[in-house]
């Protein structure tokens, strides 16, 4: 049979488009079809980029991923695929991928004013055992550390937790999903005592409206976005409703767009509650049995270094609750009245009116999603807070459509960073190293003596960029991110630190990253499909792939890379002889015999990877170490989830995930959970409960009042405009991989600042122009961009953050929310000058 | 050739004269348009030219969202439809990745 392959190509696509869009175009059906023999091989992947997590499917063909599409069984994004996902297949292709190890180097010796050189891997592992065990020796375990990821596949983060926790005995390891989760964290933790959002995507569906408090979907999370667009177009009734600092792409489709002065969502939310209140409107009944009322200290300061004025200002500090009874909350939000609220923000009255009577009306579903903009803020936490308020005074919460929802950044900050326990105060399973019994549960399930795990947490991100700085922190590695191009204070803090001599910093990545370069070694790193993977998405959805192609030259993965390290240290060398002492077995181990080849994680043998259509595929793992490793990780740590003292973290088992598009957890008798705390939805609820907090002691969660508080730095006559900072569409985070696939980086080459017209005539510039934009801290030149998506009030100008020759982290104060220690992102006064 | 498809979500408002502005564009042809949504193909001889193309859309005013769906390249412009078939089309649709597909609870 012949036919005209372009006509069938296009029915082809048409049929597949038609079926995503849920339309039947009458004559169209699709053509269904099973792959052929040693041609493109197709298997399931989740995407590299954000964290909503779409699956795709990948096509190899002769051992190179040659495309990939929107997978059209994933319930995320049901054949969808945002432009960055689409070109997904090149970014493991840039030119200039690392493919040995590089150390600097004068006349063939380590040094730290060297050039890099290419050395072999013995040699890495050499020079980096040296100055691992020369810093524990000279100071302790307080002065070794690492920085990870949110984008480190889930057994990359629980080998990590165990090297540094249990095996180098340091609490130092941090991912830099602090930058952006760390609030989300800490607002889950104080209201429910457990991470990590209630409800799941399918609240895209069931809600009649929805709410972005400092989210732009559109560009961050396209698909999510796609499925709201589709949701508010086709449900009569819905609306959406648009809180942010600038307008943006969000907007145009928002019933009712609201654009507010920097940090004044603390009061919006206040006055919404206040409203929610006055009018009698919250469930009495819901609140008497689910919540307990509290407020939290306040001026508490801008978690800069101790000797900062702000700091020295400050008159309370930390994170207490105390207890109030709901007349004393009431009267606390009553300060937050419609004529102050808008006052203060520069909302119209009409606007928040319209906004507070959308979550007062006990017949309407509203989920609210929300990002960076809460995050990334100097009172994160109690902003994420004070939307759960809302949501808990209404008994909004925890059924379908009826959702607080913290959406994520990156594709593994929940099943990585957040539930392996990579944070410097966790352990997996929303374990915490402070609490003895936590420590003790995770020492039994690792084999390992009692006392193996510090108890005091260790230098989160922005603490290590200081440490290193002064001196403190002195053998570091940095893996799966770029953080001298994303931490706060380039020229005060990270550089000085990274380049500080008595300093060694290793950095593994893909590509010469700005902090690639900016360390001491290089390891190249093997990335996404190269390894076998798990990422865990927002809505609790753990999902894995299977290798599907070999890395170049000689990239490792991360998981490789730590494991192997292991082998270099002697139990002797890091842990005392009182410690030995307890457990004599581990008497002249390697920390590779005592944490990973531990007759636990060595337990499944090499076997060939096989999918259920019987293509076969590598593991280089399993082939240089001998056994199935990340099963035997996944294995041990998903004992966290079903022997842990936190109840509702239960996963399933290591095959299940191979055989599905997912599960959400917690999953029990295989049964995954799309709604926590709620009778009928969720497995640890029992009959006759109706909703359990059981993250909470008493079942109850709480409900925190905390007051409007200035940010760190506002504007004033010197420094006159607000910068916020964020992503575009087209790339993703710091670019390394977006800004080598060339469709991308022609899409959107280079930073631009996004200024409102009045502001650049102003100061003589238009658009296209090149100017200087100035803090107190540093400067950068950058084009005009006075049109297009984002579109700023007067006296603020947006620059995002992916441009690795226009470093906007150098004018960014290093200013974090006390309480997560989440650098404020989004709030830099800046002066805007003709270049 | 290149052929992808893709979704655009847009103001229903500006439906069909979305609909008509798209048609206008060389290569790209509008299939289907209801609610808001419109299916959409676009075919260009050059990767580079379509993947800009496509990215062109996400700034046509009233476009609210663009989703890639479908993507093939080739040269051959006629084949033998069992080779068709047997290469483009994912084994996963036949419902051999979803053995354990995801429930709601009840």
């Amino acid at each position: 049979m012949k036919l005209n392959r372009r006509n069938f190509i296009k029915t082809n696509a048409i049929a597949a488009t038609a079926a995503a869009a849920g339309i039947t175009i009458p004559g169209i059906s699709t053509a269904v079809a099973k792959s052929g023999p040693n041609k493109i091989r197709w298997d399931k992947a989740a995407c590299r980029f954000c964290g909503t997590g779409c699956s795709v499917l990948v096509g190899t063909k002769d051992g190179r991923v040659v495309a990939t599409q929107g997978d059209p069984d994933a319930p995320v994004n049901r054949g969808l695929n945002c432009i960055k996902g689409y070109f997904l297949s090149k970014i493991m292709y840039g030119k200039d991928r690392l493919t040995k190890p590089l150390l600097r180097m004068t006349n063939g010796k380590y040094d730290k004013e060297g050039d890099f050189a290419e050395v072999s891997w013995d040699q890495a592992f050499d020079i980096m055992a040296v100055k691992f065990k020369e810093a524990l020796k000279k100071k302790g375990p307080t002065s070794v550390g690492m920085f990870g990821s949110g984008q480190w596949t889930i057994w990359e983060g629980y080998a990590a937790s165990k090297l540094f926790k249990a095996g180098l005995r340091t609490n130092n390891l941090d991912p830099n999903a602090r930058h952006c989760m760390a609030s989300a964290v800490g607002a889950f933790m104080r209201a429910f005592g457990a991470d990590e959002p209630m409800g799941c995507y399918d609240d895209l569906e069931h809600a009649d409206a929805f709410v972005l408090w400092g989210a732009n979907m559109a560009e961050m999370h396209p698909i999510l976005w796609s499925r709201l667009s589709d949701t508010r177009l086709t449900k009569k009734g819905s609306s959406v409703h648009v809180l942010s600092t600038f307008k943006h792409r969000c907007f145009d489709l928002a019933d009712n767009g609201m654009v507010f002065t920097p940090q004044t969502d603390l009061a919006i939310a206040n006055y919404i509650a206040h409203y929610i209140i006055e009018t009698k409107s919250y469930d009495k009944k819901f609140i008497g049995d689910n919540v307990n009322f509290t407020k939290t200290a306040t001026d508490i300061g801008y978690g800069l270094r101790p000797e900062h004025p702000l700091e020295k200002a400050k008159k309370g500090k930390g994170g207490k609750l105390t207890k109030i009874k709901f007349d004393e909350y009431a009267k606390s939000v009553a300060k937050y009245d419609l004529e102050y609220t808008s006052k203060l923000s520069g909302v119209p009255k009409a606007n928040l009116l319209k906004l507070a009577k959308l979550y007062a009306d006990p017949k309407k579903k509203v989920t609210s999603f929300w990002t960076m903009g809460f995050n990334q803020h100097t009172r994160g936490v109690w902003v994420n807070g004070l939307v759960y308020n809302i949501h808990l005074l209404m008994g909004k919460i925890s059924e379908p459509g009826n959702s607080p929802f913290s959406l994520t950044g990156q594709p593994s900050a929940c099943g990585t960073a957040r539930e392996v326990g990579t944070f410097s105060h966790r352990l997996p399973a929303d374990l915490v190293v402070k609490k003895k019994a936590h420590r003790d549960f995770a020492e039994k399930v690792w084999d390992l003596p009692e006392g193996t795990i510090p108890p005091k947490p260790g230098y989160h991100a922005v603490l290590q960029n200081r440490m290193l700085k002064d001196g403190k922190l002195n053998a570091y590695w940095v893996m799966c991110n770029n953080n001298v191009q994303a931490a706060a204070n380039f020229n005060d803090e990270t550089y000085p630190g990274y380049r500080n001599p008595e300093n060694f910093i290793v950095v593994s990545d893909p590509y010469p990253t700005v902090t690639a370069l900016a360390g001491d070694l290089i390891l190249p790193t093997a990335m996404w499909t190269e390894k076998e993977g798990a990422y865990g998405n927002a809505e609790r959805r753990t999902q894995f792939w299977r290798q599907q192609v070999s890395a170049p030259g000689e990239a490792k993965s991360d998981l490789w890379q730590m494991v192997e390290f292991s082998k270099r240290f002697k139990v002797e060398e890091v842990w005392p002889a009182d410690l030995i002492a307890k457990k004599p077995s581990v008497k002249g181990k390697t920390l590779y015999e005592v944490l990973f080849k531990n007759g636990q994680v060595n337990k499944y043998p090499k076997q060939q990877v096989t999918d259920s259509r019987g293509n076969t595929y590598d593991n280089a793992e399993m082939d240089d170490f001998g056994f199935y490793l990340q099963k035997g990780l996944f294995e041990e740590y998903r004992r966290f989830g079903t022997e842990g003292p936190k109840k509702g973290h239960d996963l399933a088992e290591f095959d299940a995930y191979h055989n599905s598009r997912g599960l959400r957890w917690p999953v029990v008798n295989g049964k995954e959970t799309l709604w926590r705390y709620r009778e009928g939805y969720d497995p640890f609820v029992k009959k006759g409960e109706g909703v359990k907090f059981y993250g909470k002691k008493d079942g109850k969660a709480n409900i925190i009042f905390a007051p409007y508080e200035p940010p760190a730095e506002s504007p004033d006559k010197e420094y006159d405009l607000w910068m916020s900072t964020g992503r575009v569409l087209e790339h993703w985070h710091s670019g390394s991989m977006t800004r080598r696939v060339p469709e991308l980086y022609r899409a959107f080459p280079d930073a631009v600042m996004f200024m409102h017209p009045n502001d650049a005539k102003k100061r003589g510039l238009r658009r296209g122009m090149t100017a200087k934009v100035a803090s107190r801290r540093g400067d950068i030149t950058l084009k005009v961009e006075t049109r297009g998506r984002n579109r700023p009030p007067e006296g603020l100008i947006f620059v995002p953050w992916f441009d690795a020759g226009r470093l906007v982290n150098k004018l960014i104060l290093d200013a974090t929310d006390p309480l997560s220690k989440e650098t404020d992102y989004k709030k830099s006064a800046v002066k805007v000058t003709k270049a | 050739m290149n052929i992808s498809g893709v979704l655009v979500h847009v103001q229903p408002k500006q439906m069909d004269a979305l609909s008509e502005e798209l048609n206008a564009i060389e290569g790209v042809e509008v299939h289907a348009a209801t609610d808001g949504k419109l299916v959409v193909t676009v075919e260009n001889e050059k990767l580079h030219a379509l993947a800009d193309q496509v990215m062109a859309f996400q700034h046509l005013k009233g476009v609210m969202s663009v989703a890639m769906v479908y993507h093939e390249s080739d040269d051959n412009e006629n084949i033998n439809i069992e080779e068709v078939l047997a290469e483009v089309t994912p084994a996963c649709t036949v419902n051999t990745c979803n053995e354990q597909p995801s429930q709601e609870a009840s």
